[in-house]
């Protein structure tokens, strides 16, 4: 594992092992680096940079102690995080933010990126073999025949 | 412009509205059209529909509740109803006043809701396009139940079929079956277009039901066929070669409205997007019909407006119909009062009259009805507002043996016709069953319920993913739409208090479910559990005051329903002043000069869904109304 | 063409019965034309092998057009550059329209279309490239990103003949010694000119060159273009699928550019809100200038709005764009790697589409319909790749290589 100590690789090395989905299918979305800066204004708005800080330190060490084993790792992640309120939210909120592009309820809107865009880019469309109603539509007559699209398909 | 006298003022550019003004202009006669919602939506320029088109996309993506109204502009000063306001009428004394629109009064929330802006409800609907069945026409003869309406289906035939060629209907004529349908049900006829194929998840429904042979239901001692049929529905296919039309013509000798053959050079071409012709040609499988079509492949009344002849139409936007206005002997209508405003927020407005010689009332039923409460007229039936009525979905959910994928085309492509006719019907409602394609996320908001329930378990990783996969790639959802029966107490008032920023009454709904429905969801959970159990359907259905504040118990167990946005029956059209607001041309019978469209016409409802059947009667009202006009 | 198409645009409409009712002779001025102005070599009779090669090749050149114009669509930020984005997407499924539609005319006479790579004869060209069947060897075709030099490449690529380029042409292809073409539309027709011939002299002994009996791909199958696809059975219907592949592209009117401009000549005034098609070349200066065409715009180079768009600004913002690696290659990425992995996913898709094509080009159009769904899902993995950061610090971008 090479050394790493950029927050956003952090992220994203830390939300492929929480959300089941790869590295490039993350980046793929290209919502990384919104999401990151998201995910920082939340915290520093709500004074607790130090949490979000200590998680992506704490998520750096994990990863390079456990990665590439992904049950080693999301078993140190349910040791170290999930009993810790502000920690397990923080997991909570991280997968919510892949999976549904929202953030306490809320479609996540960041400047200068399209609105609406999170929602789009939501990974659990993927996991359930389809897409988000309204976006990335698979043409005429695809519903009456398995999906094509198979990112999501456990083999 | 001011003084100007139209041959017909029309209130509402909705479907019925568009159908009027389209039928009217191209037979030459003027026509002003009041829209209450924003300009921008109604025009037809290609760019600026599409750009438009592709704010309501935006609004759409970014709205954390997807109901059907998140789309659309909600304007201050022409509010619309909207689901996401329901909730529990907190007492007898107190109404729901939440959303600042729509006064509910109870006993039950009234479930469904509309949008009041340029194409109307079409712009968020389904698309399902069942005509209604024999039997529907007459269901106080039959079982003695409701009323009886003043004509019967074969009247309304050939109206369906220009309905049909307006909306642009995919579907097969040939595999229609259930209670009702016989050979000369459609009669030698196709569909403009080739039925939308079934979904994957239909297809293995299906073949789970059919396992054993011929499905088979028991209920009160009686057996019961289980059959299914692809769904008729407005959305663009392939067009089918056989079809016989392509236009609707007004025959000025014959008096008549007449579906125009095509020929081996003219044919039936579907509408496209209304800021391209070339855009939404089929359906993409965007699976977002409700709330909106991002290609316009699902029709919408903005392709029939756009089909109006130019030089004959004025359109209005920004323009609250807020009274009917009549001459002092109360008899004949002399304009319809409007107000207009500028940004739709400002709470500034201008109060004008527009005036024709006929006068048409398409606002929705619930609209049409304030309006005509508002002024104080049409009302010597006392029918006004009254017998308002929705299907009460029943809905079951569970997870089926193996991946069916759902989440994926059109909400529904199957239906269930088994119970929407039969003896039964003397004693509880009947219900048609669609098959929803879109997993179970009506009832319980999946699939973000299902990420949050697993991580509420600690489930993360892999773990999680195939958690999810597992889960959402089998949910099965089942509908039971059940017909509500008219009832004077299910009724729309209005009351001084309640107004709406620019002055105009908010509508105060009443509304209640009776024993006759609350019967039919008995039933239909108990065909639902032979279903699920014959289909291998894990059933995941629960019910409770907490899931949905439409709930009710019935002989100690509890239901809820949910409303399908099907208003219904706020006017009812009759064969008698005493018992009904207009006459069989949807004329009101106290106004020689004034109609009314839409659903609120309606005596009775069905099972199937409304949109089809209002459409044709509009044609019907179209066609009285040229003659009307040609008499003076 | 179809009737309804016609009926919704009126201006297309007259446009159409103009070149109805002056097919043959247009046509035929237009061969003589180009033949007097040397940009058809005089060639030795014309042989059917001869014409299906060319016709080959033809659909290899509308297939050329495809990846570069795809790269600058898929560039497309979401929910930016919106009319840009509606131009270029009609530009690309009509040229898809063009390459089925000369599948259409090589079923029609006997021969047998190639979608594809078949029997390792490339299909794909390598990018960077010059366009297939020596149309301005000049123009290298690169994958990139929609820049504003890449949407000028795009107008030279669909740029109507005119004689400096025609004679330009001609000189260099004395001295190569074999035939080059100036333009797309000079390409098709000589290829006219040759099927002509040889019609005529088929008919002469009582014959016809349209013999082929695969079923042709119809309306049905193929949609959501501007005009529907036209099947072949004769001469005629021949003549309509070339018009209409030269008409939206550089404008049935490549000869006005040869022509010394007129005032208030009202052939050169094709544009207006009732004018829904123009052609590429138009649609592409549209999106160069950041402008519509407005009704008095005229399109001749020497007018006074010189050819330029001087309507309603289009809000392009050049900078809402995915920037990626020109001309990507998957080796360009270790194997194994994730982003190897998914260039591979999207090659291995847009393979599957040609070979689709192939299959629904070859006598059984009915499979198009999946096509249309690869179509999309190819889309999909090509917008992840224009997303995930490669080399350079810009996206790794498609790469539309072939795989088998």
């Amino acid at each position: 594992m090479k050394e790493n100590n950029n927050g956003s690789e952090i992220l994203l090395e830390i939300s492929a092992y929480l959300t089941g989905f790869e590295k490039a299918d993350l980046l793929g979305t290209g919502m990384l680096d919104p999401y990151y800066r998201y995910t920082i204004k939340q915290y520093v708005d709500a004074d607790d940079a130090g949490t979000l800080q200590s998680f992506l330190m704490e998520s750096k060490v994990i990863v390079e102690e456990f990665g590439p084993d992904e049950d080693a790792v999301i078993n140190a992640v349910k040791a170290r995080f999930l009993p810790y309120a502000k920690f397990n939210t923080l997991v909570t909120q991280l997968v919510t933010m892949w999976y549904t592009g929202e953030w306490n309820g809320e479609v996540i809107s960041i400047e200068g990126y399209k609105q609406g865009q999170a929602y789009v880019q939501g990974l659990i469309w993927d996991a359930a073999e389809t897409h988000p109603p309204g976006a990335k539509q698979p043409g005429y007559g695809s519903w009456a025949k398995e999906p094509i699209n198979s990112k999501g398909n456990i083999k | 412009m001011k003084d100007k006298e139209y041959d017909v003022v029309i209130v509402g550019s909705g479907i019925s509205g568009s159908i009027m003004a389209k039928t009217l202009t191209q037979a030459g006669k003027s026509v002003l059209l009041l829209e209450a919602g924003l300009t921008a939506g109604a025009t037809m320029k290609s760019n600026g529909s599409y750009y438009n088109y592709m704010t309501y996309m935006e609004t759409f993506f970014n709205a954390a509740a997807k109901v059907p109204n998140s789309p659309y502009p909600n304007l201050k000063d022409a509010p619309s109803i909207d689901v996401i306001n329901i909730e529990t009428i907190p007492s007898p004394t107190e109404p729901s006043t939440k959303g600042d629109y729509l006064v509910q009064a109870g006993p039950l929330p009234f479930g469904s809701d509309n949008w009041r802006g340029p194409g109307g409800t079409t712009m968020h609907w389904l698309g399902t396009t069942p005509r209604m069945l024999p039997n529907d026409f007459q269901m106080k003869t039959k079982y003695g139940v409701g009323v009886d309406w003043p004509f019967g289906y074969d009247d309304l035939k050939r109206y369906y079929e220009m309905a049909e060629l307006e909306i642009g209907v995919s579907g097969n004529v040939k595999e229609q079956k259930g209670p009702g349908v016989t050979k000369s049900y459609y009669g030698d006829y196709d569909f403009p277009m080739e039925k939308i194929p079934q979904s994957y998840l239909d297809q293995v429904f299906m073949k789970e039901m059919k396992k054993g042979g011929d499905s088979v239901v028991k209920l009160d001692g009686k057996k019961y066929k289980i059959e299914f049929v692809s769904t008729p529905q407005g959305r663009n296919s392939i067009p089918c070669p056989e079809y016989q039309y392509r236009d609707i013509t007004w025959d000025k000798r014959r008096k008549k409205l007449q579906l125009v053959r095509s020929t081996a050079t003219e044919k039936y071409k579907q509408s496209g997007a209304i800021w391209s012709p070339n855009v939404g040609l089929r359906c993409e499988g965007n699976a977002s019909c409700v709330p909106i079509c991002p290609v316009q492949a699902k029709y919408n009344a903005l392709k029939t407006l756009r089909k109006a002849v130019g030089e004959y139409l004025d359109i209005k936007t920004q323009a609250v119909a807020s009274r009917v206005l009549v001459d002092k002997k109360g008899k004949k209508v002399t304009g319809i009062e409007y107000k207009t405003f500028d940004t739709g927020d400002d709470v500034i407005y201008n109060t004008r009259v527009a005036k024709g010689k006929i006068y048409v009332l398409g606002a929705s039923a619930i609209e049409n009805a304030k309006i005509l409460l508002a002024s104080g007229i049409a009302n010597s039936s006392d029918q006004v507002g009254r017998n308002l009525m929705d299907h009460l979905v029943l809905l079951t959910w569970g997870l089926l043996p193996k991946k069916a994928y759902p989440y994926r085309g059109p909400g529904s492509t199957t239906n269930i016709p088994t119970f929407r006719d039969g003896a039964f019907r003397s004693k509880h409602a009947a219900w048609i069953s669609p098959v929803d394609n879109w997993g179970w996320a009506w009832p319980v908001f999946s699939p973000g319920s299902d990420l949050s329930d697993a991580l509420g378990k600690d489930m993360l990783g892999k773990e999680l993913k195939n958690h999810l996969n597992h889960v959402l790639t089998r949910q099965l959802l089942l509908h039971f739409e059940c017909e509500q029966t008219p009832d004077p107490n299910n009724r729309i008032t209005i009351d001084e208090a309640y107004k709406d920023p620019i002055g105009n009454y908010r509508p105060i709904v009443h509304y209640n479910t009776n024993e006759y429905m609350n019967k039919s969801f008995e039933a239909a959970v108990k065909v639902s559990n032979q279903i699920f159990e014959e289909a291998n359907i894990e059933d995941h259905t629960s019910y409770s005051q907490e899931l949905d504040p439409d709930y009710v118990e019935y002989k100690g167990k509890g239901y809820n329903f949910w409303g399908a946005g099907h208003i219904v029956g706020t006017h009812r059209m009759g064969t008698k002043p005493s018992n009904s607001v207009v006459n069989p041309d949807q004329r009101t019978w106290d106004h020689d000069n004034l109609y009314l469209i839409g659903c609120g016409n309606m005596p009775t409802l069905g099972t199937s869904n409304p949109t089809l059947t209002m459409s044709a009667l509009t044609f019907k009202a179209a066609e009285a109304i040229l003659k009307h006009l040609d008499k003076k | 063409m179809s009737d309804s198409y016609n009926n919704t645009n009126p201006r297309r409409q007259k446009l159409n019965s103009r070149l109805k009712h002056q097919e043959q002779q247009a046509v035929t001025a237009k061969a003589g034309l180009l033949r007097a102005s040397g940009a058809i070599k005089k060639k030795k009779k014309p042989t059917l092998k001869k014409l299906k090669a060319n016709l080959q090749t033809a659909m290899k050149l509308e297939h050329s057009t495809i990846p570069p114009y795809l790269c600058a669509l898929y560039s497309i930020k979401e929910g930016k550059n919106l009319m840009a984005t509606e131009i270029i997407k009609s530009v690309v499924i009509e040229e898809m329209l063009h390459m089925v539609m000369v599948a259409n005319l090589i079923n029609a006479i006997g021969g047998k279309p190639v979608v594809g790579e078949v029997k390792g004869e490339p299909f794909i060209p390598s990018y960077p490239t010059p366009l297939p069947g020596n149309v301005d060897p000049s123009l290298i075709v690169n994958l990139t990103s929609m820049t504003k030099k890449q949407i000028r490449v795009f107008c030279k690529i669909e740029h109507p003949g005119d004689e400096e380029r025609e004679e330009r042409a001609k000189l260099r292809s004395i001295k190569d010694g074999e035939t080059e073409y100036a333009s797309i539309g000079d390409f098709y027709a000589a290829i006219l000119d040759d099927m002509e011939a040889l019609e005529e002299d088929a008919h002469k002994k009582g014959k016809t060159i349209f013999t082929g009996k695969t079923p042709q791909v119809t309306p049905e199958h193929y949609y959501g273009a501007g005009g529907s696809i036209i099947p072949v059975h004769n001469i005629d219907d021949a003549r309509a699928v070339i018009d209409e592949i030269v008409d939206q592209g550089e404008g049935s009117f490549g000869s006005i550019f040869a022509e010394p401009y007129k005032e208030g000549k009202e052939e050169y005034l094709w544009f207006g809100a009732d004018v829904e098609e123009y052609a590429h070349y138009f649609r592409f200066k549209e999106v160069q200038f950041g402008r519509f065409y407005k009704p008095t715009d005229s399109a001749h180079r020497d007018s006074p709005n010189r050819g330029r768009p001087t309507g309603e600004e289009i809000d392009i913002d050049w900078e809402e764009v995915y920037m990626m690696n020109d001309n990507p290659k998957m080796k360009d990425y270790p194997e194994g790697s994730e982003i190897r992995k998914k260039m591979y996913d999207f090659n291995k898709t847009y393979s599957n589409l040609l070979d689709n094509l192939n299959k629904g080009c070859n006598g059984k159009p009915e499979v198009l319909r999946e096509g249309i769904m690869i179509m999309f899902d190819m889309k999909y993995k090509a917008l992840e790749l224009m997303k995930i950061p490669g080399n350079n610090g810009l996206a790794v971008g498609p790469s539309f290589e072939y795989i088998k």
